[in-house]
């Protein structure tokens, strides 16, 4: 064992997540028959104890999370990615297109609403405040880092040819740490 | 556990279709597993339907070998009540399979399955 329960592991854990990220076939392999005890161990009591219990902001998610959702800043910002206002009339301000001697003003096009409906009633609205995490769910956050890595490490030894009773072994000491 | 569903289901069904035996084995027991340990009952009722739909009802005989060996896995793993109410009726209609390979794989099923229905 390398650090006890209480000790601080950050740095080991850093070591791990950039062992997890080469591209080297050896150093994977090598990773395979301790990756069960690598996993259990990635958390101890102390770096759960590290997290807060509580955490600020909404947490539901950000029409950041959903690419392509966004707004027209400005008039001459017309062209977005998924934009569906290619039905609007293109006119364009003080070209003495459109209605008037200065044109059709076109206002800002708003590619997503999630307001409340108007017609429905008011339902509750998640506060933009702290939320609480619960104890045991304190674990999972600490995990969030190191999932992404796992799972990139499984899809390079899948693409290995010939490294499928590696694989194999990955997945099963893998599921063991559920 | 929510997470792991979202972001590696997709990815072992994948190696269900495109792996080996072995690769399929150890993939199966990783579903179950996530079965078994998730407490989202929404997605656990996804992820119950869609091995039903995707290797219960599958068109070809290996994947529907494949949901076999899983009922196989999860003899012990899940509980005998949701393993009758999610599984069980796919399962036993591959006894009457066309495919020989398939039924013999729910022959040798029943060796772990038999006992796991019937202790009370």
């Amino acid at each position: 064992m390398l650090a006890g329960p209480t000790e601080d592991i950050k740095k080991l854990q850093m070591a791990l997540l950039e062992l997890m990220d080469e591209d080297n076939k050896d150093i994977m392999l090598a990773l395979i028959p301790n990756i069960k005890i690598l996993i259990e161990r990635y958390c101890n009591e102390f770096s759960i104890g590290q997290l807060p219990d509580q955490r600020s902001g909404d947490n539901t998610p950000t029409k950041n999370a959903i690419p392509g959702l966004q707004h027209a800043t400005s008039l001459t910002n017309k062209i977005m990615p998924n934009d569906f206002s290619s039905l609007h009339r293109k006119y364009e301000l003080n070209t003495g297109k459109g209605f008037g001697a200065t044109g059709f003003k076109k206002l800002p096009t708003m590619m997503y609403s999630s307001g409340p409906n108007q017609n429905e009633p008011p339902e509750e609205v998640t506060s933009n405040g702290d939320y609480i995490i619960q104890p045991e769910y304190k674990a999972e956050i600490a995990y969030q880092e190191l999932l992404p890595k796992l799972l990139s490490m499984d899809e390079h030894l899948h693409a290995q040819i010939g490294s499928w009773r590696q694989h194999v072994e990955f997945i099963n000491k893998f599921a063991d740490t559920f | 556990m929510p997470e792991l569903q979202d972001n590696f289901i997709g990815t072992l069904f994948k190696y269900l279709q495109n792996g080996n035996n072995h690769l399929r084995t150890a993939v199966c027991r990783c579903i179950v597993l996530i079965l078994a340990h998730q407490y989202d009952p929404e997605k656990r009722e996804a992820l119950a339907k869609r091995v039903n739909s995707e290797l219960g009802e599958s068109r070809a005989f290996q994947i529907r070998r494949t949901f076999v060996t899983l009922c196989r896995t999860s003899a012990g793993v899940l509980t005998k009540d949701y393993f009758l109410e999610t599984f069980y009726s796919n399962f036993v209609t591959m006894a009457n399979d066309r495919v020989a390979q398939v039924r013999i794989e729910f022959a040798k099923a029943l060796i772990d399955l038999k006992p796991f229905i019937e202790t009370e």
